[in-house]
């Protein structure tokens, strides 16, 4: 008896020793190394289809642009912006990121720089996002009194959203914002979050049903699926609300580029190249590059052939930061104040040292890697 | 009264008696799985305008995924199973490292039950899926979902061993002193044998709550696991079919590992001497 509680002892010693050992090697976080490079992105979502074009062995006819570019990258999606930004960057988890604009700024405002320490260092698309109704709803008006719904509160898309309500006479009900549109004020819609791929089923829903949406906001290609299908039609697009908006742009960790620049130049290197690619790609409709784009846009989105055409017909890529796209940037982190999305107070908190927005913009975003 | 002869009689009672059970349970998984291929989508359709999909459509989409990968995900479900079944085996290993020691000296030392028990049981009807903000402000990468595997496993392990330890006869305390043993030698030649059975049986639980809690955990911590699968096809892109194919591998390796952990229970206990 006495060696079996030995050798009970000595097992859960072993066990206990190997467990200890994987807990340390796999808590410690991955150091990047020269040309290794961890990218996050959001799942399904059109608008990060150049991290999948330059992630395609076939586009790069060899090998992928990013190993053409002698990258190493570990891709690693996430459910929204907002996700990357506190999760990927805040916890170590990515060094470089595909992100809505709208979170690349208020999460780094909201957080400070000394726990969110990253840059935008250029563009992913313009546009890109669909504002779709359910078939009883044909005008904004129509919709005092229902149910609408974006991503996420920290998304661009929600940025959207209230500027067309605002725009429309509407607001979110339950504000705190007074209402401050130049459009006669119609009243207040209901709001609620709803991940991306539970849109089209909550559209759906009888009417009846507390958990019908009259109405969403969204990134491509769930709009061109509710469409598609027929369960709901086009109310507005984003270049409706702001014509030529940037949507998504990189985002990358001060850090690690400080750390890797050539890596950071690297990566840039292979987003032009697939930006590139991609927009001759759209132009030359019966090429067998449009083909494999279209079957790339399947693959990364999960949806068929009819819903991703329609998604990459929406879709407006560009790398370039101008002057144009900065007054913009400064427009959104404007306009996220005035909606209480982020405070004034919060330009200089945890690390952040900026005099305006203005001067938040001109340092947050740099065009050194273009 | 018994006779020869008897024994063979009562053998194929027995054996009857099991193949009738088995073939209840055959009878019971075809109703179900017929219900849910011809019964659920009509319901669901009826009920919500969204379509069901079904069971053949979701198995067939479980074993494409073991072939197949799409652009947004990473890796082959072969691959998915074996992360979610390392967290749960490094949170299972944990909490047994950490509970039944814990749990074996708490029942054997009153001062010690009375110093720790009232915490573990106040923290014990937290949801393990409620600590997760706890997780991600203290830990980061996989230890955030191992640590929901983590205490999801921890309370039925404790619970069940140091209620083992507190069942144990007092004679037998009684009868060890007598025949001279010492406190450490009624610890463990009494308290961890008398205890194993009851050890056993958490170990049994922790292990099943362990395997349901990692999936929830990957849902929001992990970029890479059959819970992120399910949650990513099913919530983030609307692919329902792929997400019931995910939950029909999860209630399979959950069955496997009940099954597997039975054996061992009763191989173990045979060994240590308590069967």
């Amino acid at each position: 008896m006495d060696k079996k509680i030995i050798a009970i002892v000595l097992v859960i010693v072993m066990i206990g020793g190997a467990l200890t050992t994987g807990i340390v090697l796999m808590s410690s976080s991955t150091p990047s190394t020269p040309s290794n490079i961890r990218v996050g992105y959001i799942t399904g979502d059109i608008h990060q289809l150049p991290f999948a074009i330059a992630d395609n062995k076939t586009v790069g006819g060899t090998d992928s642009l990013y190993a053409k570019n002698g990258l190493n990258v570990t891709g690693k999606g996430y459910a929204n912006g907002g996700v990357i930004m506190d999760t990927g960057f805040a916890q170590g988890e990515v060094d470089i990121a595909y992100v809505g604009s709208a979170p690349a700024i208020s999460k780094h405002l909201n957080l400070g720089k000394l726990m969110l320490n990253t840059s935008i260092i250029a563009q992913v698309n313009e546009e890109g996002s669909l504002i779709v109704a359910d078939n009883a709803t044909h005008s904004a008006s129509a919709l005092v009194g229902k149910k609408v719904a974006s991503p996420a509160k920290s998304s661009i898309q929600y940025l959207i959203l209230l500027k067309w309500l605002e725009n429309n006479g509407l607001n979110i009900s339950g504000t705190l914002t007074p209402y401050n549109g130049t459009a006669p004020y119609l009243g207040s819609v209901n709001y609620t979050d709803a991940v991306a791929g539970t849109m089209k089923t909550l559209m759906t829903k009888p009417v009846t049903d507390g958990d019908h949406i009259a109405a969403f906001i969204c990134w491509e290609p769930f709009g061109s699926d509710v469409i598609a299908s027929e369960v709901g039609h086009l109310l507005a697009s984003s270049h409706d609300v702001w014509p030529n908006h940037p949507c998504c742009v990189i985002v990358v960790s001060n850090v690690f580029a400080a750390e890797h620049p050539d890596v950071v130049k690297k990566f840039m290197a292979a987003h032009k190249a697939a930006i590139n690619w991609t927009n001759a790609a759209k132009t030359a409709a019966t090429s067998s590059d449009y083909n494999l784009l279209v079957t790339i846009t399947k693959s990364f989105t999960s949806k068929n052939e009819t819903v991703s055409k329609m998604a990459l017909a929406e879709m407006k890529y560009s790398y370039e930061i101008t002057a144009a796209t900065k007054v913009m940037l400064e427009e959104f982190t404007q306009k996220m104040m005035d909606f209480n999305l982020i405070a004034a107070s919060k330009l200089t908190y945890g690390g952040n040292t900026y005099a305006s927005v203005q001067a938040f913009i001109a340092s947050y975003v740099k065009t050194d890697y273009l | 009264m018994v006779q020869a002869g008897d024994n063979d009689i009562l053998d194929r009672i027995k054996d009857s008696k099991l193949v009738g059970r088995l073939i209840l349970g055959i009878a019971g998984a075809v109703a179900f799985i017929l219900f849910w291929e011809y019964g659920m989508d009509p319901i669901a359709v009826s009920i919500s305008g969204n379509h069901f999909p079904t069971f053949s459509e979701s198995l067939n989409a479980l074993m494409q995924s073991f072939t197949y990968r799409e652009g947004w995900n990473p890796n082959y479900m072969g691959e998915h199973l074996g992360f979610s079944l390392v967290r749960v085996l490094m949170g299972f290993g944990l909490a047994a490292f950490v509970a039944i020691p814990l749990a074996l000296l708490m029942g054997w030392m009153r001062n010690l039950e009375s110093l720790l028990f009232p915490m573990n049981e106040i923290a014990r009807p937290i949801p393990p899926l409620a600590w997760i903000p706890v997780a991600v402000i203290l830990l980061s990468g996989e230890m955030k979902v191992v640590f929901i595997c983590f205490l999801g496993a921890y309370f039925p392990i404790l619970i069940n061993t140091l209620q083992g330890v507190k069942s144990i006869d007092p004679l037998l305390f009684d009868a060890a002193r007598t025949l001279g043993a010492s406190r450490k030698d009624i610890f463990f030649k009494v308290v961890v044998p008398a205890s194993s059975s009851h050890m056993m049986t958490g170990l049994k639980v922790g292990l099943g709550v362990a395997w349901m809690t990692i999936v929830a955990a990957e849902m929001i911590g992990a970029t890479n696991g059959v819970g992120w699968y399910i949650y990513v096809s099913a919530v983030q892109l609307g692919n329902y079919a792929q997400a019931l194919g995910g939950m029909i591998l999860i209630g399979f390796v959950g069955y496997a590992i009940f099954m597997l952990m039975g054996m061992t229970e009763g191989r173990f206990l045979k060994w240590i001497g308590m069967r």
